[in-house]
């Protein structure tokens, strides 16, 4: 697909109507609620969190991830600092930050993502852009 | 111009090498974060550096822009790059995502998203090296 294919200036409100989907799941991220968290997502959803890894393909395969960073990361910061949509798509700049809880490692993860809404307000898809091996901004 | 426009005439330069019309693309004290976390590239003149400086090492082959999105003074794009690393003599595959911020025509600050390890030598050759 091509830029040009794709050009669609979102109004405002659009724009933020699918930030506030994206608040909602950050939200039920950050109460570690995994049933609110996951009624987020359509359930042929593909998640890619990081362009070397397997993309996460259906619901329960995010719920799986889902499980294993509510146990393994402490202390999360999550935020998003800038955002833009177009049509379905809202592209988004930010930071994140936690403790491995088995490590004790602080990690910090600069980012940027594109989340892909259906008709029903749900992510069909997310893609990550960050170092893995990332460390915190402050140090 | 649209600021995806201004994207598509600043690739269109650096395909071409023509470096002073990359740089007239860009404000006189721009911010170019290569690598979020890094202290950024100042300046045109240091910037010009850091392109002679890239330029010996990578040679980019591929340049693409998939998606984008833009709001007030800022496009955020996502993409895909594909490099020669000259001293390996191997291409890179490199998915993005960029973050630009406009003052008028031109762009005043620009971030770079990507997995920086996707640019290290496999090891077996590091060590041959």
């Amino acid at each position: 697909m091509t830029a040009e294919q794709t050009t669609h200036e979102n109004s405002v409100e659009a724009t933020d109507k699918l930030m506030q989907r994206m608040q909602s799941l950050m939200r039920a991220s950050m109460d570690r609620d995994r049933e609110a968290f996951l009624s987020h997502f359509d359930d042929n959803v593909v998640y890619i969190l990081h362009t070397s890894v397997r993309p996460l393909e259906g619901i329960e395969w995010v719920g799986r991830f889902v499980d294993r960073y509510f146990k393994e990361m402490t202390d999360l910061v999550w935020r998003i600092d800038r955002w833009a949509s177009n049509g379905n798509k809202l592209l988004v700049e930010g930071y994140e930050e936690y403790t491995e809880r088995h490590t004790g490692k602080r990690v910090g993860h600069p980012y940027m993502g594109i989340v892909e809404f259906n008709d029903r307000g749900l992510i069909i898809a997310m893609r990550d852009y960050f170092e893995m091996d990332g460390k915190p901004l402050n140090d | 111009m649209k600021k995806l426009e201004a994207i598509r005439h600043l690739i269109s330069c650096w395909e071409r090498r023509d470096v002073d019309a990359l740089l007239d693309c860009l404000t006189e004290d721009v911010e170019y974060y290569w690598h979020v976390g890094s202290p950024p590239v100042r300046g045109k003149d240091t910037m010009r550096k850091f392109l002679q400086n890239y330029s010996g090492t990578y040679e980019q082959l591929r340049w693409e822009i998939f998606n984008h999105a833009e709001r007030d003074n800022l496009l955020l794009v996502e993409g895909h790059e594909e490099l020669l690393d000259r001293k390996h003599d191997r291409k890179i595959q490199q998915p993005f995502m960029q973050a630009f911020e406009f003052e008028g025509n031109k762009i005043g600050r620009w971030r770079d998203y990507y997995e920086p390890e996707n640019l290290k030598p496999p090891a077996a050759e590091e060590a041959q090296a």
